[in-house]
């Protein structure tokens, strides 16, 4: 299987100060691996602290890394030029969360969404351009597209300025995707039209999706493979109904155990699996596990050593001594 | 909302945007105000031409009160003082505001890439606008006006070259905060340019601010051009505030000499501090109205 | 209708006919238009609702404390038999915090960042002492370890921003639940959460409540908390409710098409859906609602009656209402 993105290693360090002689690094990203294959959609699940979203912007190289390559279609992006990269970067685009925020208050939505092809395409013409983006914003269900070109940011629902930061990513067409919580933000019934959207411009556009979240609900439903993060590191990765029937890693079951279900009788019902105590610090994590201080299957090994990750079926690997 | 998208002004500032801008100005009364006095300024500028007397033409009817003849009375040589005040208010006008243009020229300049770039190139514009501050402007100012002959240009690019600290630090601010934001991520993930995301991302969202200051800043060179003229250093062949002031120095008992030029600056600046001052209002964040 | 004379003994709050509207430049606001809930003792009833639909300001003017653009337009807010809207501010003051405690979604905001946790806590248990004696002491310790905050002894003399957010959220709660009030109103209290410090939460809110023995009126965007959490749920949409019910008849048979639909945009983790059902439009602009039933342009069932007149309350059993024309047309026949 050929993968598209392939993340080796993967290392960002924030430096926080001194703590007498020794330097205090933040370790945002610590150590990951990751591989992600043409037409998947990926997600990538943890919750605040984990270190989701700056993997998200280190793929796209919004940031650089401390250390470690990153692969896509077979270039190593981090060791290219500025230049160079630039050609690549045609093809990788993100999409944020916060639909009050992604867009240029001062723009027009035609001001917006024309940039993406004065950048890549050579369509220079005005009325090229036109054509083009009044395609691209039907397809993400802002139609009759032309009633939208001369509207603000400020004029348009929360939905709707979510659907034109979509258009703007899918507008050439990238072959990869980084979408940062782009539901989180909406209404339920928002965020269903949202999610469908996407699926559809995903098998449409035969695009790959890194689909960044914290609601493992939303993952059942629209990913096709998953990986957890928990400080920094990647402690499961599975295809999506593998990791649903048989979750191996402790904090993916405290993860399922705690997200609500919309049924109150399987709620009531359901063994919870708890987990004490908050994450610990990404700035002094533990010797060993990270999660060895909160692990109720904790051995002696996890407080020594850190788990690899490894492969424990065709389509599912675990960061946990308790599976070797 | 829907009248304003349909009314399809490609980029330009809609009708309603207007009405609801004048809504929110229009709550200071002085603000108010200040803008009908500064348009009362403007036009006289403007018609200073029409002005009754060539206001250097010597008569010798000196230190005549104000009368019906001289509405603003003469000075010691008999210059009358109505006309000599409307031409001062076209010079003080065009050189506090052609200086101001160039100081924010600079200081959008400076504080752009003071507020825009970490590291050690914001760090070296920042540590230049700080000491910038610190030098004493006027006494700078004086030294270059008495080093270069002292004209209408020298002076207004000596202010222009000084003033420019304030709007650095207000853009500054600006550009730190704004960097931030998820729409500049956004066009960074792009491919945007550096270059384009200044100025075509966040320079725009800057503008109500630059503007506000801009009007402030005006308000600070009219009294500094007057300061200057005052202290001798202005152009004695054009008429200004400050000139007259300068001449009032030496009959400060004779009332229209002094007061009635100083009344006249004093409102001047006046009028340019409370319009900044609204327009601050109106464009800080928390009163942004949405 | 019951009037203030015959509420219900069980009742610990009843809200009759709320009208709350924002005067804005731009119209009048009826962003709670009709509102009616019942609160029982030891009750947990959520309020249901996406954003604008109302549920907060329902939330803020039981304890009057809307902003000043909003006015409460007519309607009773019953607690323990006296009408709330009636009474004075000095009276008001003595039930909030004490009788009625609220909880809102950001930790941070709420609490004061230049004093220490103790002495916070303490101002709602303040008598002659200022809560600075040894016996107010002993209370906050106490309920801070109820609430299985570690070394609450150390969290005392912290200040709000040496803790994490999930402990922020702990000590309020706390502070909620030390005067034992008999209401506990919980806005969002665990959107800004993580989800298994959620979790935690919610846990602790459910055992606290049913040990004190107060009500819980919760008021959240997030049907999969309610499911968990609560006994009664009132589905708002636009300023009005549409429907309430006892939890597992409203998940199970639902009857008002919004809450059909609601129900139907939800993911679960529970299942796979290949594509998310969705309903068409989005809410409604609240200074200018649609006529009749303010649902009817994104329904399906809509009838000429839905657009002219607004449908009545029916109670269909069972302590479920719904406020829907067909469900009335199929309740005649």
């Amino acid at each position: 299987m050929s993968f598209l993105l392939k993340a080796a290693n993967l290392k960002k360090y924030y430096p926080v100060g001194r703590f007498f002689l020794k330097k205090l690094m933040l370790r945002a990203v610590d150590g990951v691996n990751l591989e992600i294959n043409s037409g998947r959609i990926f997600a990538l699940v943890g919750e605040s602290g984990s270190g989701k979203t700056t993997l998200g912007k280190l793929l796209l190289r919004l940031i650089e890394p401390t250390s470690g390559s990153i692969f896509f279609d077979g270039t190593d992006i981090t060791k290219l030029s500025s230049d160079k990269f630039k050609k690549v970067r045609r093809n990788m685009a993100m999409i944020f969360q916060n639909p009050f925020d992604s867009l240029n208050p001062r723009k027009t939505v035609f001001q917006i969404m024309r940039r993406p092809f004065e950048l890549y395409k050579n369509k220079r013409t005005k009325f090229d351009i036109k054509a083009e983006v009044e395609k691209v914003l039907n397809m993400c269900g802002l139609s009759p597209a032309a009633d939208f070109f001369d509207r603000y940011p400020h004029e348009l629902s929360a939905g709707q300025r979510q659907r034109v930061v979509i258009a703007r990513a899918v507008a050439v067409q990238p072959k990869f995707i980084v979408a940062d919580e782009p539901t989180s933000q909406l209404d339920v019934s928002v965020q269903a039209q949202i999610l469908n959207l996407l699926k559809e411009l995903q098998e449409k556009l035969h695009v790959s999706m890194l689909f960044i979240t914290h609601d493992l609900a939303i993952v059942r439903s629209i990913a096709n493979d998953v990986s957890i993060m928990y400080l920094g590191k990647i402690v499961e990765v599975a295809e999506v109904t593998r990791l649903f029937m048989q979750p191996l890693h402790p904090y993916t079951q405290a993860l399922l155990s705690a997200t609500p279900i919309p049924n109150p009788r399987v709620a009531r019902s359901r063994k919870r699996f708890l987990v004490v105590g908050e994450p610990p610090s990404p700035i002094n994590p533990p010797k060993g596990c990270y999660f060895n201080d909160r692990c109720p299957y904790r051995m002696a090994k996890c407080m020594d050593v850190q788990p690899e990750l490894n492969q424990i079926a065709d389509n599912h690997s675990v960061a946990c001594h308790l599976y070797k | 909302m829907t009248a304003v998208a349909n009314q399809k002004v490609k980029g330009k500032i809609p009708n309603e945007t207007i009405k609801e801008f004048w809504r929110l100005y229009k709550k200071d009364k002085l603000a108010v105000f200040g803008l009908f006095m500064l348009v009362f300024f403007v036009l006289t500028a403007a018609l200073a031409d029409f002005a009754p007397y060539n206001p250097f033409r010597i008569s010798d009817e000196s230190f005549a009160p104000p009368s019906l003849k001289h509405f603003f009375g003469t000075d010691d040589l008999g210059r009358d003082l109505f006309s000599g005040v409307v031409y001062s208010v076209r010079t003080s006008l065009f050189i506090a505001v052609s200086a101001t243009l160039l100081s924010t020229f600079i200081g959008v300049f400076v504080g752009a890439i003071a507020g825009y770039f970490s590291g050690s190139i914001g760090g070296f514009w920042t540590r230049v606008t700080e000491v910038a501050q610190t030098i004493p402007a006027f006494l700078l100012c004086i030294l270059l006006v008495s080093i270069f002959k002292p004209s209408i240009w020298n002076v207004l690019l000596s202010i222009g070259v000084l003033n420019w600290t304030r709007m650095a630090r207000v853009v500054r601010a600006e550009f730190l905060s704004l960097r931030e934001r998820q729409f500049v991520e956004s066009a960074l993930s792009l491919g945007e340019s550096r270059t384009r995301i200044i100025f075509s991302e966040i320079l725009p969202n800057v503008l109500p601010v630059i503007i506000a200051t801009f009007s402030m800043d005006v308000a600070y060179a009219v009294v500094f051009e007057s300061g200057l003229s005052f202290l001798g250093l202005g152009d004695f062949n054009v008429m200004s505030l400050g000139i007259l002031l300068y001449t009032a120095k030496q009959y400060l008992h004779v009332w229209w000499i002094s007061f009635i030029p100083g009344l006249v600056l004093f409102l001047l600046a006046l009028s340019f501090n409370l319009i900044g001052d609204q327009l601050s209002i109106i464009f800080s964040p928390k009163l942004r109205q949405r | 209708m019951d009037t203030a004379g015959t509420v219900g003994i069980k009742s610990v709050l009843e809200i009759q006919d709320l009208r709350v509207y924002y005067r804005t430049m731009k119209g009048l606001v009826r962003a709670v238009d009709g509102v009616n809930l019942k609160i029982k003792k030891g009750e947990v009833v959520g309020l249901v609702g996406e954003s604008g639909c109302g549920k907060s300001t329902t939330a803020f003017a039981i304890m009057n404390l809307l902003p000043k653009e909003a006015e409460i337009f007519s309607g009773k807010i019953i607690f323990k038999g006296v009408n709330l809207l009636l009474t004075s501010e000095r009276e008001l003051a003595k039930i909030r915090g004490k009788k009625i405690s609220m909880i809102f979604q950001d930790p941070s905001s709420y609490l004061n960042p230049v004093l220490k946790i103790g002495d916070q806590m303490a101002e709602v248990i303040a008598d002659a002492n200022g809560g600075k004696d040894a016996l107010a002491r002993n209370r906050i310790v106490d309920q801070l370890t109820l609430l299985r905050i570690p070394s609450p002894g150390v969290i005392v003399n912290r200040y709000p921003h040496e803790l994490s957010i999930g402990m922020q959220q702990r000590v309020l709660i706390a502070t909620a639940l030390m005067p034992k009030p008999d209401l506990i109103i919980a806005d969002e209290p665990t959107t800004a959460l993580d989800v298994t410090v959620q979790c935690q939460v919610l846990q602790l809110i459910n055992e606290l409540v049913h040990e004190v023995g107060c009500s819980l009126l919760l008021i959240t965007h997030d049907l999969g908390i309610v499911a968990e959490a609560c006994d009664t749920v009132y589905v708002m949409y636009a300023g009005k409710i549409v429907e309430s019910a006892d939890v597992v008849t409203l998940y199970e048979t639902p009857l008002h098409p919004y809450t059909i639909g609601l129900l139907e945009s939800v993911l679960s983790i529970d299942e796979f859906r290949e594509r998310v059902q969705t309903m068409p439009g989005s809410a409604p602009n609240l200074i200018n609602p649609p006529s009749g039933c303010r649902f009817h342009p994104r329904c399906k069932f809509a009838m000429e009656i839905c657009v002219q007149k607004e449908p009545p309350t029916i109670d269909v059993g069972h302590g479920h209402s719904v406020s829907c024309w067909l469900i009335k047309k199929r309740s005649d026949l």
